[in-house]
């Protein structure tokens, strides 16, 4: 992949139409990922895996794993912030743009068409019983997602010690997040 | 108590005090923008730890939903797809200002992340190729995993409750990882199945999609959410 700072002079002569063809595809594979990604921030990263490594090949698993983590400590939705890098590492701010509306798109609509059509959305039992069969699904895609990420997280014996290390102290120890990357980060360096 | 979610006038009209000015209107709406992009602005690790904040903000501070109404507006956010704080906001400004009042809840919301990443998407590129930011994302990458995981036990603990729901997830599981199915067929087969097979579920199963704590989720609670407000069995005793 080209990297971002050496091609921005390119961008300006002559691949408009390249790149507004990026833009828009990044708008409507990020719109794709907001309409399905029910349960909360994480359950996008399965919708991502497929759409942006394996259908597109925009990112590798590696710069996925990072971007997760990176979306992990900056704040707002985990969701957001992993469309806008990675619609800024596709083109530029405009792709960021196109990818962070994109992917807040589908929902604003919906939420307004409920809002405004008086439609009791939530209690209704239909929808219930959709949510209810919705629910195990996303846990299950989350797990296969994690699956995936530990394929390229696991290069050594250190990669599943420091996950169970990470995953006692988050969820036991209740380490906050943040401070577990950090952490985990400090120990990548001292290792590798 | 009657709930009222849009107005008869349409998408602009606005929901409450009718009859202000122009200028009031521009107010509230410029308002909306800089309380969402506060609550954008300091709640780190997810969605979920900004409802907290949300709600202190937009019911308390500012008075422009009723908590009952905000509690409501969580259970529809978190049915919804999307980022639950997108969702909310979304909400919470169009039930308050109409359809200028939710683009500018989902702007403030969204904005400061936007600009935070793009700013390290400019200077991580640089970084990139470093020797030791490789090394120190190499020590990350397990943690991912962990927090990946950690998500998907927690979000599968308080969702597979019974034998239907292990059978789904079970289902779901075979068709990603061995048949390589595309997840949104799998979301929307599953939301089939679920209609089919939870249809005589009761309302009141504690399962249901009822706004649920911050702290019940997939995220180690911020320190400041111990005087959050959200309160659940309120919201499941409001039989309207």
């Amino acid at each position: 992949m080209r990297p971002t700072r050496a091609s921005t002079s390119r961008r300006r002569t002559g691949r408009g139409d390249e790149r507004s063809m990026i833009v828009l595809r990044l708008f409507l594979t990020f719109a794709k990922i907001g309409a399905f990604t029910f349960g909360g921030g994480y359950a996008m990263i399965p919708l991502m895996q497929r759409e942006i490594i394996d259908t597109t090949g925009w990112l590798t698993m590696k710069e996925f794993a990072d971007i997760i983590a990176i979306a992990e400590m900056t704040p707002g939705p985990v969701a957001v912030n992993s469309a806008t890098y990675v619609g800024y590492k596709l083109a530029g701010v405009g792709g960021a743009a196109a990818a962070t509306t994109g992917v807040v798109f589908p929902s604003f609509v919906i939420i307004l068409a409920v809002a405004a059509l008086f439609v009791r959305f939530k209690d209704s039992p239909l929808v219930k019983a959709a949510t209810m069969g919705i629910r195990p699904a996303v846990a299950a895609l989350i797990a296969a997602a994690a699956l995936s990420v530990a394929k390229v997280a696991f290069v050594d014996a250190a990669g599943p010690i420091i996950t169970l290390l990470v995953l006692v102290a988050v969820y036991r120890a209740r380490l906050h997040p943040i401070l577990a990357i950090v952490l985990a980060g400090m120990l990548g360096l001292i290792l590798y | 108590m009657e709930k009222r979610y849009g107005t008869p006038g349409g998408l602009l009209a606005r929901q409450q005090d009718e009859g202000e000015c122009v200028l009031e209107q521009t107010r509230l709406i410029l308002s909306m923008f800089v309380v969402f992009f506060k609550i954008g602005a300091f709640t780190f690790g997810g969605g979920y730890a900004m409802v907290p904040l949300m709600q202190k903000e937009v019911v308390d501070a500012n008075g422009w939903v009723t908590n009952e109404e905000f509690l409501d507006m969580l259970g529809l956010a978190q049915t919804a797809p999307g980022p639950i704080a997108v969702n909310t906001s979304v909400f919470v400004g169009y039930r308050k200002a109409g359809l200028a009042g939710a683009i500018a809840a989902v702007a403030g919301t969204t904005l400061p992340s936007f600009l935070v990443i793009l700013a390290i998407a400019m200077f991580f590129g640089q970084l990139r190729g470093s020797a030791d930011a490789e090394a120190a994302f190499s020590g990350v990458r397990p943690a991912v995993v962990a927090l990946v995981a950690g998500a998907a036990f927690r979000i599968g603990r308080a969702a597979v409750r019974d034998v239907c729901a292990a059978a789904l997830c079970a289902l779901a599981f075979t068709a990603i990882v061995a048949l390589k199915v595309h997840p949104i067929p799998v979301i929307v087969g599953c939301a089939a199945l679920g209609c089919v097979l939870f249809r005589g579920t009761s309302a009141t199963a504690s399962q249901g999609p009822g706004p649920s704590l911050p702290t019940d989720d997939s995220r180690v609670a911020e320190p400041d959410a111990t005087d959050s407000r959200v309160d659940l069995s309120q919201a499941d005793r409001e039989r309207r």
